[in-house]
């Protein structure tokens, strides 16, 4: 870690109408001051604080101007990372920008390294981990819903609901402790009944909050999903139906599509990750085509979404069974939905000796266009707390949910050991506890997490 | 100071009021062969109990356990001279259990003068001192009378004697405790060496006349069947047969509520008078009252002062009321109807130190051989103060030898939490030893405080051969069961299964073996009696400590992984001449924190209040790009 004053571009590479560039340090001003030259001649320390500033933008040398633009001061700790910032608005084009960065870097700075501003922020007590996280998540959302839910997470509301369950815990917890520090006074704290249900009101708050956590990432990273069904039952059709284009090639002959290619696309609010596997089959016929197979068969594993198609037109197969058996064991921790093909030919296939409700099938076949009863069996499966995602108590990475099993699992612990009289141990227990919940906030979080958290900022924010 | 100076003699370790830190203080550095007076400004104030006459209680009762591990008295004190012996928190898992004693003041005070009196290399001197400055040769300690003493290492542990005032409702006027003189030089010729002092307050509840009380209209409370002693020492047969006095239990009501409202303007707490800071776990009954108006009653324990006397100590009502509101207050009460009054509650301000001035040792940071100990280091409690004060005893003697001081961890004892407590976080408020300061409490209980600072109180050389010898025998013993409840396979038998099924636990079907059922809720060595056949005959002692540490091997374990872990941060010491302002990415706070304190170590630097983890982690890339 750096302490020096740094500086970056803070949007996007490219060609726009406006660039951002940002400066944050103790030195940010002194920098700045090098290559801005005010309108009227004045330095910019003449101006007040956030007050934009209208001039020249000089190389490190003065001997050029590179542009004009605005420049605003936010002394610290008023600001982005609660140190001296200075933002300077200029015209943006790749060249223009980076010849501005370089008067910067000339004039003393740094080049920011990804996520530092942030990181910065975070150090000095600007915003929570959560809000830190939304930040990233805010900067990677690839569609409107994840941005939303980032903004949420940004503005605390996560942080809230932490902080309501830490409550509870803090209810039990000190509860417990004045019992065992004053144990002949009548404190009127929590018998251990009341103290049991106040655990299980923050258990299931918690386990909202997990539960919560698949619809999270069924926004912002979306959930991978596989198409799975026997060689021929019409995947490609389906799968190019499904990103309504020619993607993968079809034809007749089973076994044609042979890599594993994933493709992000959006069914209402929720996104999926495709991923497009070759033919299942039970004999391959060469090796190539093995090769797709065991693919396929691994995509299967990691998959939460499961496409299980079956041709309508034709009796079950052993393949078929084969397939639904594979794919029945993944029912517990994935979302299976059936779906009939070939809806243009005549139906055969005898719906009742397969495990689905005849409600649950999307059909499917030429002519069919209508993804719209599709999307919604998507969408049902996947937002499954509106309230909960309309006030952004949602987690949406993977540390804050394992933090969150963490201290659950300490919270389970703790209520065993009030059970059996260690009260004592129950103590610490719940103080555990306590500890991992916060963790989730970045209360107390280590130096490995926020290595974590802050490697998925794109540089400049 | 009138007085013309005197030279009066020397000793190595001096040793300023002669409460439970400076008799402990003294005692530890006579007892390792330093050269010790013992100045008190009243040597019938020596050992007071102005206060509750108890010793132990919740996370106290841990205190004076490790007390008598690392060789010091109150433990054999507290036996020699106790009333009523009760362990509290029984059934809330071994490691909260707490003994107390309800004590016979005067006899505590006898007892502790007599010991003084007769222990080697220790001088009892009654003499207020009013000036301890700084000498070649360590330091010149002065008396009032202008008698001055060259000693090499001073500990103050003056109590709450320093400037001390007396407040009942609008009365108020320089006194100590118990209304004796107090300290009026030594805070200035203190802070005239740079020390820095604030005010802290305490209260204390009237004490009424037993003959004037109806104890038909309390609840008794009566001592254990089985009562404990704290020390290793004491005969335990005789201890076991003492005859034991009751206390007893009563509620104030509504009535006793509203007289307290309706003059509470009269208070000094609410009027203003009383601007210290006073404990809030040790609140008065105009305290509760206010702050608590839901609470419809509040409970009073009535306790004995001692055998040979009719005064009863009524905790749960201290107050600074005026006389007249306390009488009506009293009056009020189920039992107290006529009750007679023979010492009034007052509150008691006085001068303490901050203790973030302190090192570990207790000695000041800036002030080598200069120590402080108890209620002058902003504690509160006997135990507290008595196990300061042998701390610092021992460190003073260690230093007049020139040896490594005693530095006790938060992992090693519930001492060396109290005192990291003190000198990393310092304190608001008196401080108040409680179990749940403890993180590693399941490791520090008080069945093995011997074991955990034996090796300690052995370094020091107060543990004696025969003493050691005797603990390590016992320790062997504890193990030896152990190994055999892990190797001791029983069989199904009827009997066996009848037992756990009159505890609710799963009977068995095959072999099991006997750590496993002692690890079941419910199942104890008691209960097993009729299948343990072969149960070897040890004294019931160590079947009670290899229990608890049968059935809290996996806490233990766990706990020790921890202490282990944290030890790490404990070691990781920082330079003393460390620039915090220099280094960037410290918030400022941290900065100023850290530059005050000056921790020693990184574990130590991450307690400090205002100190965040990210700091930490700033500090730890500081310190390891310096060393590289």
């Amino acid at each position: 870690m750096d302490f020096s004053t740094i500086a970056a571009i803070s949007t996007p590479q490219g060609k726009g109408g406006v660039a951002l560039l940002r400066i944050s340090g103790t030195e940010a001003f002194l920098v700045a001051d090098r290559i801005f030259r005010p309108i009227n001649q004045k330095s910019i320390g003449d101006y007040p604080a956030r007050y934009q500033i209208y001039g020249s933008i000089l190389s490190f040398d003065g001997a050029t101007v590179l542009d004009d633009g605005l420049l605003t001061r936010f002394p610290a700790p008023h600001s982005f990372t609660g140190e001296d910032v200075v933002e300077i608005a200029c015209h943006g084009g790749e060249v223009i920008t980076a010849m501005i960065l370089s008067a910067l870097l000339e004039s003393g700075a740094v080049l920011a390294k990804p996520g530092e501003f942030s990181r910065r922020a975070f150090m000095n007590g600007k915003m929570s981990l959560t809000a830190a996280e939304g930040i990233a998540d805010l900067l990677d959302a690839k569609t409107e819903e994840a941005a939303l839910l980032s903004s949420k997470a940004v503005r605390g509301k996560l942080s809230l609901e932490i902080q309501r369950i830490c409550q509870l815990l803090l209810d039990a917890a000190s509860s417990l402790w004045a019992y065992l520090d004053y144990p002949e006074e009548d404190l009127q704290s929590m018998s251990d009944s009341q103290m049991l249900t106040t655990l299980e009101d923050l258990l299931s708050s918690a386990r909202r909050l997990l539960d919560s956590f698949q619809m999270g990432r069924a926004i912002n990273s979306g959930i991978p999903a596989v198409i799975v069904g026997k060689p021929n039952v019409g995947k490609s059709t389906f799968f190019n139906h499904l990103l309504g284009e020619d993607r993968a090639i079809v034809t007749s002959t089973p076994g044609t599509t042979r890599d594993v290619i994933e493709y992000p696309l959006k069914a209402g609010r929720v996104l999926i990750n495709l991923s497009d596997t070759a033919g299942v089959r039970t004999e391959a016929s060469d090796r190539v085509e093995e090769i797709g197979i065991e693919r396929a068969i691994a995509a299967l594993e990691t998959a939460e979404l499961i496409f299980i198609l079956f041709d309508q037109a034709r009796p079950l197969e052993k393949e078929d069974r084969i397939v639904l058996e594979k794919v029945m064991e993944k029912k517990e921790s994935a979302v299976i939905l059936p779906v009939l093909t070939k809806s243009d030919l005549p139906a055969v296939l005898d719906l009742t000796t397969l495990p689905f409700a005849r409600e649950e099938y999307f059909v499917t076949g030429e002519g069919v266009t209508d993804l719209t009863p599709l999307v919604g069996k998507i969408e049902n499966a996947f937002i499954s707390d509106e309230a909960a995602l309309r006030e952004g108590r949602i987690l949406t990475n993977a540390r804050q949910k394992s933090v969150l099993v963490r201290g659950m699992e300490l919270v389970q612990e703790g209520m065993e050991q009030i059970r059996n009289g260690e009260k004592d141990v129950a103590s610490l227990t719940l103080e555990a506890a306590l500890a991992a919940f916060m963790e989730i906030d970045g209360k107390s979080a280590g130096e490995k997490i926020l290595d974590e958290v802050f490697s998925r900022f794109c540089i400049g924010k | 100071m009138n007085a013309i100076e005197f030279f009066s003699g020397e000793c190595q370790v001096a040793v300023v009021g002669a409460g439970h830190a400076g008799i402990e203080a003294a005692l530890a550095a006579a007892r390792m062969g330093a050269d010790t007076i013992l100045f008190t400004l009243s040597l019938e104030s020596l050992g007071n109990m102005p206060c509750n006459p108890s010793i132990g209680g919740t996370g106290k009762g841990h205190l004076v356990y490790e007390i008598d591990a690392l060789g010091g008295e109150m433990g054999k004190a507290s036996d020699a001279t106790s009333l009523q012996s009760r362990m509290l928190n029984l059934g809330k898992g071994p490691a909260v259990h707490s003994l107390r004693h309800q004590s016979d003041r005067r006899a505590y005070h006898h007892y502790m003068k007599t010991c003084c009196e007769e222990t080697a290399n220790l001088r009892l001197i009654q003499a207020e001192i009013c000036e301890i400055r700084p000498i070649p040769e360590g330091y010149a300690v002065v008396t009032r009378f202008g008698a001055r003493y060259h000693v090499g290492q001073v500990v103050v542990s003056a109590g709450t004697y320093l400037n001390s005032n007396i407040v009942v409702g609008d009365v108020s006027y320089s006194a100590g405790p118990d209304h004796s003189s107090p300290a009026t030089f030594l805070t200035a010729s203190l802070e005239n060496m740079g020390i820095v002092f604030r005010r802290f307050k305490t209260g204390t509840p009237p004490r009424i006349h037993a003959g004037s009380i109806d104890f038909s209209r309390c609840e008794v409370q009566y001592g254990d069947e089985d009562p404990r002693a704290f020390s290793f020492y004491t005969d335990k047969t005789a201890f076991s047969e003492k005859e034991q006095k009751c206390c007893f239990v009563t509620y104030t009501n509504e009535n006793t509520h509203q007289i307290i409202r309706d003059n509470i303007h009269r208070s000094p707490l609410y009027s203003g008078a009383i601007k210290s800071t006073g404990p809030r776990y040790c609140p008065s009954i105009e305290d509760k009252v206010m702050r608590f108006p839901d609470k419809t009653r509040h409970q009073l324990f009535l306790e004995p002062m001692g055998q040979n006397t009719r005064e009863i100590y009524v905790q749960g009502l201290s107050s600074s009321l005026p006389e007249d509101v306390q009488n009506q207050v009293i009056r009020s009460i189920a039992g107290l109807e006529n009750a007679q009054v023979m010492r009034t509650a007052y509150a008691i301000e006085y001068d303490c130190i901050d203790p973030t001035q302190l090192k570990a040792t207790l000695e000041f940071k800036d002030h080598p051989g200069l120590f402080g100990a108890g209620q002058f280091n902003g504690t509160s409690g006997y135990e507290e103060a008595a196990c300061q004060g042998l701390v610092a005893g021992i460190n003073a003697a260690l230093n007049c030898f020139g040896k490594d001081p005693l530095l006790l961890t938060r992992q090693s004892s519930y001492i060396g939490t109290l005192i990291d407590d003190l000198v990393t976080k310092g304190t608001n408020e008196p401080y108040r030893m409680m179990t749940s300061r403890c993180e590693y409490r399941l490791i520090l209980r008080q069945d093995n405080a011997d074991r955990r600072l034996i090796e300690e109180g052995r370094r020091v050389g107060l543990i004696d051969d025969t003493r050691y010898e005797k603990k390590k025998k016992l320790f062997s013993l504890i193990d030896s069961e152990i190994r055999r409840a892990e190797n001791t396979f029983f069989s199904p038998t009827d009997a066996l299964n009848e037992i756990l099924k009159q505890q609710e636990s799963q009977p068995v079907t095959g072999g099991v073996r006997l750590a496993d059922l002692l690890r079941r809720p419910g199942i104890s060595y008691e209960i097993l009696v009729p299948v343990d056949e072969n149960r070897p005959d040890y004294p019931a002692e160590v079947f009670e400590r290899a229990e608890i540490e049968i059935k809290y091997a996996g806490y233990i374990k766990r706990q020790l992984a921890q202490a282990e872990q944290m030890q790490k941060l404990e070691n990781r010491m920082i330079p003393a001449d460390i620039d915090y302002h220099s280094i960037q990415g410290l918030r400022l706070e941290a900065r100023q924190k850290l530059s005050a304190m000056k921790p020693e170590s990184i574990g130590r630097a991450s307690r400090i209040s205002g100190v965040s983890p990210a700091d930490i982690t700033v500090l730890m890339i500081y310190l390891n790009m310096n060393e590289r």
